[in-house]
């Protein structure tokens, strides 16, 4: 590994490829029981038991807002964790493919113009022979200031009694 | 007239009377009157003779009329026996057409028979032929149970299988899980984890091999499952035809038992038509026998009919010239009569003259 490259996670979300720095990973689980916690976010799942510690689960469809799907087999759950207080996130993917390389020069930065000021966890996008892989700052997707950032956008579609209920009990959650 | 004749005779003998001698004279008036009586007795034998000769005419006649009666049933005679004989060979011909007809008859009995027996021989091949694809039938079937239980075997067996495959497969992403995550940690540890991550890779490639080849087997078994399936439609399908097969035979068999029950019928009726065809053409012989015995006896009998109406011709010449001479007897007799009578007179009236003299 040379400073010009960086390890990521791959995972896919309908359809699409996403990588995100292996650092902000600690392991990959396979979907196991979540219990559902009321006025929790409507993106987040519940809570789940790993090995002892309870942990929230969010849906990164819901999160991102594509459309729901049931989940299978193939279906995990990324455990991320977050810089400032070293707690852990569960966040759901389609599939978790491997731990690869990239080149700094495979990467672009994201173009000014598909960025907003508070939507910065999207890092910029890597080629890898035909495809290209959305990097994502995961720690920033499940931050607060990043959920904060991704409601306004929510907002246009989805119901305005979930996102009241997002933010009175969201803090709570993810704090 | 007798008397003009004695009268006469007085006149002629009164002359001469002195000169005859009287015992002539008594003589001769003797021997007169024996004269007379004999004539007189002629004239008797004459006038029976006549009696006799009409009873001859009249007797001839009949007998010529009889004779005439004997020939005309003797012509009957003959022509009936020539009816009869010419009868007697038109039921000849007519028996030798029947006896033709009833051999005709055995003969097409015989065919009958043989093919009475052929049929039988067939309907006895169909019988056992079907009761032998009966037991193939059953072979099969028993064959088929082989089949159906050895598919269903064969489907359990892999079933079976298909569960350790998807252990397996369960195992391969259990492990390529922990390959993954191997590899989060060692990329995390950085340089220092670089050796452990060739290792997670290789593992995260046989886990990856290990379940490409559990999904290999798998579609494998699911073809096996689809084939185990086809062969168990195909099983079915062919107890069902034979199932079928087998009821075709039955029926066969069924229908052949009832041929031969028919055929054994139409054996038995012809037997006795035979027996009676033989008893047919014995009587048939027999009159055939005793039609040549009547004509024969016809022949025979119109030949002697006419033989005797020959003889009865002859008989009818011989009575008509009896019955000719007979008239000419009469006509004699009654010329020989009437002469007698001419005699007679003659005779009593030289009688009278010969008393007068006496006298």
């Amino acid at each position: 590994m040379t400073s010009n490259e960086s390890q990521i996670v791959l995972f896919s979300l309908d359809g699409v490829l996403y990588g995100t720095d292996v650092h902000q990973v600690r392991e990959v689980r396979e979907v196991q029981d979540i219990t559902p916690v009321p006025y929790a976010p409507f993106y987040v799942e519940g809570v789940t038991n790993l090995r002892g510690e309870v942990i929230p689960v969010i849906d990164l469809r819901k999160r991102f807002g594509i459309r729901e799907k049931d989940k299978d087999e193939r279906s995990k759950i990324m455990i991320v964790v977050q810089d400032e207080d070293k707690k852990v996130v569960g966040i759901i993917v389609d599939s978790v493919m491997e731990v690869m390389s990239i080149s700094q020069n495979d990467t672009e930065r994201t173009p000014d113009i598909l960025t907003t000021a508070d939507s910065d966890c999207v890092l910029g996008v890597a080629k890898r022979g035909e495809d290209l892989i959305i990097l994502l700052d995961l720690q920033k997707v499940v931050s607060k200031k990043g959920v904060e950032a991704t409601r306004t956008i929510e907002e246009l579609a989805a119901s305005s009694v979930e996102s009241t209920m997002s933010e009175t009990s969201s803090p709570e959650i993810l704090g | 007239m007798s008397r003009k004749h004695s009268g006469e005779g007085e006149k002629l003998y009164e002359g001469n009377r002195k000169d005859i001698d009287h015992t002539a004279l008594s003589e001769a008036l003797e021997t007169v009157d024996t004269l007379v009586k004999l004539v007189s007795d002629a004239k008797q034998s004459a006038t029976n003779l006549k009696d006799y000769a009409a009873n001859a005419s009249k007797v001839s006649d009949q007998l010529s009329v009889n004779i005439q009666q004997l020939a005309t049933a003797s012509q009957q005679v003959s022509e009936g026996a020539q009816r009869l004989s010419k009868i007697a060979e038109e039921s000849a011909k007519n028996m030798n057409a029947l006896s033709t007809l009833l051999n005709e008859t055995a003969k097409a009995s015989q065919t009958v028979n043989s093919t009475t027996q052929d049929v039988l021989g067939r309907a006895n091949q169909v019988v056992e032929m079907g009761s032998k694809a009966t037991d193939t039938i059953r072979n099969i079937q028993e064959g088929i149970g082989e089949v159906l239980k050895s598919v269903d075997n064969m489907v359990s067996t892999i079933e079976r299988v298909g569960k350790l495959t998807s252990s397996i497969t369960d195992v391969a992403g259990q492990t390529n899980m922990l390959a993954l995550n191997a590899a989060i940690e060692a990329a995390r540890v950085g340089e220092a984890g670089r050796g452990f991550a060739v290792v997670a890779d290789a593992v995260k490639n046989l886990a990856g091999q290990a379940r490409e080849t559990a999904s290999e087997a798998e579609a494998s078994i699911s073809d096996i499952k689809e084939a185990g399936s086809s062969v168990l439609n195909l099983v079915q399908q062919s107890n069902k035809e034979t199932i079928d097969g087998a009821q075709v035979i039955r029926v066969a068999i069924e229908g052949a038992n009832q041929i031969r029950e028919a055929i054994q019928n139409v054996a038995k009726v012809m037997e006795d038509l035979n027996a009676q065809v033989q008893q047919g053409m014995a009587a048939a012989r027999e009159v055939v026998k005793g039609i040549d015995e009547v004509s024969s006896v016809a022949q025979e009998s119109a030949s002697a009919a006419e033989e005797s109406s020959a003889g009865v011709e002859e008989q009818s010449a011989a009575a008509e010239e009896m019955a000719t001479i007979s008239k000419r007897i009469m006509e004699e007799t009654e010329r020989a009569e009437s002469r007698l009578n001419g005699i007679l007179a003659e005779a009593e009236k030289l009688q009278e003259i010969l008393r007068s003299l006496a006298g």
